[in-house]
């Protein structure tokens, strides 16, 4: 269990706690943390990638020794925690509403600022995200879309294939409504791992290869984004460094031969601990 | 919390042959080496090979190489 489950998920999995997604968590210091995020981005991530990137290799090497201040200090703003595409079908399956919304770390990083990899979650009103969030801004609410649980879940799958790493979001935390599709390149979580500091959970899982099956075909060594998988020549197959395994599941989809098992992370005792 | 690996070379008797231990470790934990020192492969009696876990930081616990070991040899204890 991650420290947010015991937290908040009475030592289950906190993000398919209903009462995390809840109303009554929606007062009036969150609206305005959310307002606040949203429309101070920009500015945050520019300081928080310039403060990063002054990180002299010293200080780098302490920030990864450590836990960070940087990171630990949002698991009370924004945290994450990366879960697999069968725990987002079951989130979509309790929420009353979906918005898919341009992402602010590819407009950040990438200077694109219509990829819609976003996808805001609620379990109330149904125009919370579109009308009483975005629409403040013509700008950015043209591009937002608003999905049936269906549609998101093709979406979802189809994010699946393409390797995306999903992930739910808190807005001062525990409230959670927005799961993110990341890639390494593409987010500032990601970006921030680089540089010691990590501001989400691994997943509640593990992949893990089945070398009798495995024909070596390195279809998932390339899919995975956190580079956890490698290719042996000389045996020709592939295996799973457990260590680096943040659990996401994006290698199963590719897996032509069934061959990669997806176990419970809080089985294995040491992986139970590395979060 | 480290796992130690240990292996009964009286069950172990032949690992060269059988290597699945060393082939299920997702992180190459466990090594393979000569009771008789260190000589050219070949000159060596396949009797006198013995596995060994020697990265035990790297052990998760998974124990699959105890699941996996047809002579119930490998002993995974914390």
């Amino acid at each position: 269990m991650c420290e947010f489950c015991i937290e908040h998920g009475q030592g289950t999995k906190w993000y398919l706690q209903t009462k995390n997604y809840a109303e009554e968590l929606l007062n009036e210091e969150r609206k305005r943390y959310i307002a606040d995020f949203y429309e101070k981005f920009e500015e945050m991530a520019a300081n928080g990638l310039a403060a990063l990137d002054k990180l002299v290799p010293a200080d780098l090497a302490a920030a990864k020794a450590g836990r960070s201040s940087l990171a630990e200090g949002m698991k009370e703003q924004h945290f994450g925690q990366v879960i697999p595409l069968e725990d987002v079908e079951k989130i979509l399956d309790f929420t009353t509403s979906i918005t898919r919304v341009p992402c602010a770390c590819r407009s950040v990083l990438h200077g694109v600022y219509d990829d819609r990899y976003c996808f805001n979650v609620a379990t109330f009103k149904s125009d919370f995200w579109p009308k009483g969030v975005f629409e403040q801004w013509p700008d950015y609410s043209k591009d937002i879309e608003i999905l049936t649980k269906e549609e998101a879940k093709k979406e979802f799958q189809k994010l699946d294939r393409n390797g995306l790493v999903h992930s739910v979001w808190t807005y001062h935390t525990p409230f959670i409504a927005a799961i993110c599709n990341c890639a390494s390149r593409d987010c500032l979580g990601f970006r921030m791992m680089e540089r010691g500091q990590r501001p989400f959970f691994k997943a509640e899982y593990v992949a893990a290869i089945d070398i009798e099956k495995c024909n070596g075909c390195r279809d998932c060594v390339k899919i995975c984004p956190f580079g956890a998988i490698s290719y042996s020549p000389t045996l020709q197959k592939c295996s799973i460094d457990q260590m680096k395994c943040f659990g996401c599941g994006v290698c199963r989809g590719v897996c032509a031969l069934d061959a990669i098992a997806f176990l419970d992370r809080n089985a294995i005792p040491v992986l139970a601990k590395e979060w | 919390m480290l796992a130690t690996i240990t292996v009964n070379d009286e069950k172990c008797n032949d690992p060269l042959s059988c290597r699945k231990c060393l082939l299920v470790c997702p992180t190459y934990v466990l090594g393979l080496g000569t009771s008789a020192g260190a000589h050219k492969f070949k000159e060596i009696e396949p009797e006198h090979f013995i596995v060994r876990g020697v990265r035990f930081d790297k052990c998760t616990g998974c124990m699959k190489c105890a699941e996996v070991c047809p002579k119930n040899a490998v002993q995974v204890s914390f």
